[in-house]
């Protein structure tokens, strides 16, 4: 090997080129148009990409976010990027607004009404905040008795709960049995019905 | 039978319940009782309990705390009622078992959302621990713009435009037509020279527009306020005649 010969062209590191410039989460279609390789081949090259930063433990790594892909720190080193960019840590949302967004990615699209039901509160306020923060929208109406809006979540919301799509979401079940976990395997006691 | 935790007097330190359903929960778990098994009395008076430990401390009780003191006193009334024979069910304790059912499959979904949130809640964390690099301001120029622009030819390319352009008539902005003092003034005028009184619509004028309309009537109120002129509507709906008051 010579070091003087130019490289042949890699398209695993061209990928990685592209994933250091996207502006937003990749998508693997976009990235296999720049380097020139078909979908399923950019999928495994991300694939083998993600886990050489794994297993070299790079401080960043790359997450399936929003549809797409896209170079992340690890959370591990929050600190010292926080340190070195002096920047307050980003608002995060109060419980109100959490159920009422937890509410809207289950149950989407769905209307305000509905969420109150489940919650069992008002929800305006915690539905501006949503709107305001760019998380949930307006998906359109319902058609019938006065037409209600129904809400939804947006990609930020993806983005800011770091999932790839809203099948990524915590299935239901699951996070109630997760919820006591000093219950112990039997889990719920069913009653008498 | 449920009882009070080591029969501990109902501390004041309330923590913070996102709605009924919240309180309820708490109460539950608490009280480790069978969710599907409430023992309603022992939960009414506990939620009563809070909801009075919240009018003490002078805390704001939101409307549905109550609809939801509501919804237990009726669900325990309706279980201290005695037992309808067997044969005859009534219809006061099916709707109990409905009560209580529909308010089980509340607090139940409620809880499933709940634990929902609390996992979004971890996800929001550990995301806020990640960082990457913002979508940028300039971004690189888009495809399609020639590289070998200069900015002369920009100005250039502007000026061209800008001087072939045909200038736009200035819109003209009206002022008032007339200020609230001057119709005061001209319906005044236009009184003391009549003897019979005008009506409101010969005080107009032909064609009024809107504004001479409101203001005129308002100029009439003013009138009539302070006293320099009588109105009369000799039938309901009829014109409004105006008449100057002549004072000494």
């Amino acid at each position: 090997m010579s070091a003087s010969r130019p490289a042949p062209f890699n398209p695993k590191s061209a990928l990685e080129a592209v994933l250091l410039v996207a502006p937003g989460p990749a998508t693997l279609q976009g990235l296999a148009e720049a380097i020139g390789v078909g979908a399923d081949e950019a999928g495994s090259l991300m694939a083998e990409l993600k886990d050489e930063y794994d297993r070299e433990g790079r401080g960043f790594e790359i997450q399936a976010v929003a549809g797409g892909y896209r170079l992340v720190t690890r959370p591990e080193f929050a600190e010292a990027v926080n340190r070195y960019m002096k920047a307050p840590p980003p608002p995060t949302l109060s419980m109100a607004a959490l159920e009422t967004l937890a509410v809207i990615a289950y149950r989407q699209p769905v209307t305000r009404v509905e969420v109150e039901a489940i919650r069992g509160v008002r929800i305006d306020k915690a539905l501006s905040t949503l709107v305001e923060r760019g998380l949930v929208r307006e998906l359109g109406r319902r058609e019938g008795i006065g037409r209600p809006i129904l809400y939804g979540t947006t990609p930020l919301f993806l983005e800011h709960f770091g999932l790839s799509s809203l099948g990524d979401l915590p299935a239901l079940e699951e996070v109630v049995g997760e919820e006591r976990p000093g219950i112990g395997p039997g889990g719920e006691q069913e009653g008498p019905s | 039978m449920a009882r009070l935790e080591g029969d501990q007097p109902y501390q004041l330190k309330l923590p913070v319940f996102e709605g009924p359903l919240d309180l309820l929960l708490h109460l539950i778990q608490r009280e480790q009782l069978n969710i599907y098994d409430i023992p309603i009395a022992l939960v009414t008076e506990q939620y009563l309990a809070y909801l009075t430990s919240m009018r003490e401390l002078n805390l704001d009780i939101a409307s549905e705390f109550l609809v939801m003191a509501a919804t237990l006193l009726a669900l325990k009334a309706r279980m201290l009622l005695p037992k309808p024979e067997e044969s005859a069910q009534s219809e006061d304790g099916e709707e109990a078992a409905d009560l209580q059912r529909a308010l089980v499959d509340s607090l139940l979904e409620y809880r499933r959302f709940k634990a929902a949130a609390l996992a979004l809640r971890e996800l929001e964390e550990r995301q806020a621990r990640r960082f990457w690099r913002a979508a940028e301001e300039t971004l690189p120029m888009p495809p399609g713009i020639s590289p070998e622009v200069t900015l002369n030819d920009l100005v250039t390319a502007f000026r061209s435009v800008a001087e072939s352009l045909v200038p736009e008539e200035p819109a003209m902005i009206r002022r008032d037509e007339i200020t609230l003092r001057e119709k005061i003034r001209q319906i005044l005028r236009r009184l003391s020279s009549s003897k019979r009184g005008l009506s409101f619509r010969q005080l107009l004028g032909p064609n009024p527009s809107r504004l001479n309309v409101v203001i005129s009537f308002l100029a009439v109120l003013e009138l009539i306020r302070l006293q320099r002129v009588i109105v009369q509507q000799p039938m309901p709906f009829g014109e409004m005649i105006v008449y100057y008051r002549h004072v000494e």
